[in-house]
């Protein structure tokens, strides 16, 4: 009969921990949603500066990126085929790269990119709170981040990015 | 071609491993693959695995995503090997190697078994290996390519480029797997043989093993949270501290309850039980780290289908070992315990003392889990749970830890027991009234701390004294009584360094510019300088404490604040003055200013914390003292 007991006991909590398994994955959402874009001061890769001001009166892409990262060429697809559905700029950030390595990169698989800013000490990653790469955001026409994304913008992303971009040009 | 051998011989051991669980009754020594070459072939197969991954480490080929996602080719040499185990799918295989090992052991070098019970237990833990290994290449494969292949690694998570995941986790993972092991011999002994002293003898050496890498393990990393992380503590109930401490008190009171079995043949069907916890324990504890259901400072990388396997695992060994026991219970007989007064009594009294503090420890960590099902609600169980719940059932398992190894088997009375109390007390009460004297400031509850740190000092010095005659029958001692009286010393200076850590700890949290000091128990810490560093794989700051008591320079401190580029991350290493009495310890925090001329730093004055690696390292001395005499001595 005791054992019966425990039997049962252990069931309850296996049950229940298979319920926990279940929770919802916790999203983060960025803090610097709907909030002004954060301090930017970049060259970009054709030695123009690129700052705050550039983020201004129409709705935008920014894009973190880099030549070593493995997920963002398979997102370089995408950017393209999310221009061609809807033209937009999208500004990228290079983070913590080489140059020539960016460079070699972007002539194998071309530029969808209207700048690149150059951030090779990772400065401006740490003040938009990026966490790993790719990340993007959407800034609307005052400057505002309206929409974040954290890896790989995907057919499923983009369709959501496409609903977003048409809200915030209404 | 790397990931392609490990691949192989990873399939190449599931094979093996399922075969020679399928012949389990099969004991005829002369076919070619009998359990010794079939657990010498599992084992073989995972190392070379294992020192496959290691070689991708170690030469960086990123074209294996395991590698690419820990690894980088600026990192040092010993971050890239210890690196193979500083995430998911490598400790995974550190696992694996581990429990292969011990099967191993067991059939090269355990003399004591006879055939059929051997080939029983090795087909037990061939199961394990089996099952595990099919976890491990359907949801954790570290073998897995990926093209094309990245120039550079994302590096490790810089905490762990620190020389104590060198140690921490093979240590604890000896531990953890090797109660896999006293599993198997108990499964095996329901299809032959019984469940006498002969059993216990089979066994002890390997709860003890298992027990003192438990010791080990979790000391080395509590060291490590303390000396390397800056996290300015030693325990923190943790979720995952937790797991480990949980198969440390099962696998203690199994570690009590086998003596009985072994001299009174009673307590059968506790130990058989205990068995059983002490390994569920272990996959509960994986189940808990890696699945993602509770948040825990030691997040591993997490996937739900890795997190429902897992749970199938736990259900399928502790489910079929419990309805085992259940159907067999019946057939076991067992002698009565007669008197609480005995040594037995005491056994048994701390055992259920130990499983108490066990269901406490284990409540409050999944507590939060059955919250957030019911109610949706989130929380953590914190220390003071832990704290006020671990004091109420620790006093008087200390108490009778004293005197326990002093009383007779069958039945004692107290008359003689008495006249040594009495010795003891006087001591444990002059020790507190010294200590409070020296100590005043302190809270209340430290005394109490002091006391039975004391009592139980006393308690086994008087035990030793006796036994060996006062020290004129020292010669004749075996390993496995002296293991024992280590321990307990080990255990009672633990207890000491846990109550000075705690309880007298004197923190300050201070801003300081170049040139100011800070005044803490009688020293004096002076920031001279601060400067900017340099290592392989980050930058940072350094800054430069001159120490002084009394005027009188002592020492230069340099603790810093590191940044890892590569990881986007900031570790702070502590700087710490220890005198084996007390740590006098600084933390870097934040500079408060742009020229970071101005830095926060935390300052901490824990008097007799080295005591508690003292006494740690004591017990797994003691451990170890016992199991080589209970494994090479005892037939």
């Amino acid at each position: 009969m005791k054992y019966i007991a425990l039997i049962v006991i252990t069931i309850f909590i296996f049950v229940c921990f298979f319920f926990g398994l279940k929770k919802e994955e916790k999203v983060l959402s960025s803090p610097l949603l709907n909030k002004h874009v954060p301090e930017i001061n970049l060259i970009s890769l054709k030695n123009e500066k690129l700052n705050k001001n550039d983020f201004k009166n129409e709705v935008l892409l920014v894009n973190f990126f880099a030549s070593w990262c493995v997920p963002c060429i398979v997102e370089h697809d995408f950017l393209f085929e999310l221009k061609k559905k809807k033209s937009i700029k999208i500004y990228g950030i290079n983070y913590k790269d080489d140059v020539k390595n960016l460079e070699q990169w972007l002539e194998k698989l071309g530029n969808p990119y209207y700048k690149i800013g150059i951030d090779s000490t990772g400065i401006t990653g740490i003040n938009w709170g990026v966490n790993g790469i790719p990340e993007s955001f959407l800034i609307d026409k005052n400057g505002i981040i309206k929409h974040k994304i954290n890896g790989v913008i995907d057919e499923k992303q983009i369709k959501i990015l496409l609903t977003k971009i048409e809200e915030l040009e209404k | 071609m790397t990931a392609l051998i490990g691949n192989i011989s990873l399939v190449f051991a599931t094979i093996i491993s399922c075969y020679q669980f399928l012949n389990i009754r099969n004991i005829n020594k002369a076919r070619f693959l009998n359990p010794d070459r079939a657990i010498t072939l599992q084992f073989f197969f995972v190392l070379l695995a294992f020192f496959s991954l290691m070689f991708a480490y170690v030469v960086s080929d990123f074209s294996i995503l395991n590698v690419y996602q820990n690894s980088h080719s600026a990192k040092p040499l010993l971050y890239k090997i210890t690196g193979v185990w500083g995430n998911h799918e490598g400790s995974m295989l550190l696992w694996l190697l581990v429990l292969v090992f011990f099967g191993f052991i067991i059939s090269k070098f355990d003399k004591r078994l006879d055939l059929p019970y051997k080939t029983l237990t090795l087909s037990f833990q061939s199961l394990i290996t089996f099952i595990f290994l099919l976890f491990v290449l359907l949801t954790s494969n570290p073998f897995i390519l990926i093209s094309p292949v990245p120039i550079n690694g994302q590096d490790l998570n810089p905490l762990l480029q620190d020389p104590g995941l060198a140690f921490h986790p093979p240590n604890l993972y000896i531990g953890y797997v090797g109660l896999s092991i006293v599993f198997s011999f108990t499964l095996a002994r329901f299809y032959n043989g019984k469940f006498d002293a002969s059993w216990a003898k089979l066994i002890k050496p390997w709860v003890l093993l298992s027990w003192s890498f438990l010791t080990l393990g979790i000391s080395l990393g509590s060291w490590w949270a303390y000396y390397e992380l800056g996290w300015g503590g030693f325990w923190f109930w943790d979720p995952v501290e937790n797991a480990s401490l949980m198969p440390w008190l099962c696998a203690t009171a199994l570690l009590h309850s086998t003596l009985v079995l072994e001299k009174r043949n009673a307590l059968k069907k506790w130990t058989v039980l205990l068995a059983f916890l002490s390994f569920s324990f272990s996959l509960i504890g994986t189940f808990l780290v890696r699945s993602g259901i509770i948040t825990s400072v030691h997040a591993f990388a997490t996937d739900p289908t890795r997190g429902v396997f897992i749970l199938i695992i736990c259900a399928f060994f502790i489910f079929s070992s419990l309805i085992l026991l259940t159907m067999k219970a019946k057939s076991i007989r067992e002698e009565k315990l007669v008197s609480p007064i005995s040594k037995e009594g005491a056994i048994v009294f701390n055992n259920l003392l130990m499983i108490a503090l066990l269901l406490t420890v284990f409540i409050g960590t999944i507590y939060p889990i059955f919250l957030e099902i019911f109610t949706g609600e989130q929380i953590s169980v914190g220390p003071p749970y832990f704290n006020l719940t671990t004091t109420i059932i620790m006093v008087p398992a200390i108490i009778v830890m004293s005197f326990a190894p002093m009383l007779n088997w069958k039945k004692d009375d107290f008359t003689g027991l008495l006249s040594r109390l009495k010795i003891i007390l006087f001591f444990s009460l002059l020790v507190t009234f010294i200590s409070f004297y020296i100590k005043y400031q302190g809270p209340i509850i430290a005394l109490l701390g002091i006391f039975l740190s004391a009592w139980l000092f006393f308690g086994t010095l008087i035990n030793f004294l006796e036994r060996t005659n006062y020290l004129k029958k020292i010669k004749y001692l075996n390993n496995q009584y002296l293991g024992m009286i280590i321990a307990h010393f080990g255990i009672a200076i633990f207890i000491a360094g846990v109550t000075g850590s705690t309880l007298w700890k004197i923190e300050k949290i201070k801003t300081l510019k170049v040139g100011e000091k800070v005044l803490l128990n009688n020293y004096s810490l002076n920031f001279d300088e601060i400067k900017k560093i340099k290592g392989k794989n980050y930058i940072g700051h350094e800054a430069k404490f001159n120490l002084y008591k009394k005027d009188k320079f002592i020492k230069t401190l340099k603790p810093q604040k590191r940044f890892y580029p590569v990881q986007n991350f900031p570790t702070t290493e502590a700087a710490i003055y220890s005198r084996g009495l007390s740590d006098l310890y600084i933390a870097m925090s934040e500079p408060i200013d742009d020229n970071y001329d101005s830095w926060i730093f935390r300052f901490h004055f824990s008097p007799l914390t080295p005591w508690i690696w003292i006494g740690s390292i004591m017990a797994f001395v003691g451990g170890i003292l016992s199991f080589s005499h209970r494994m090479f001595k005892i037939k």
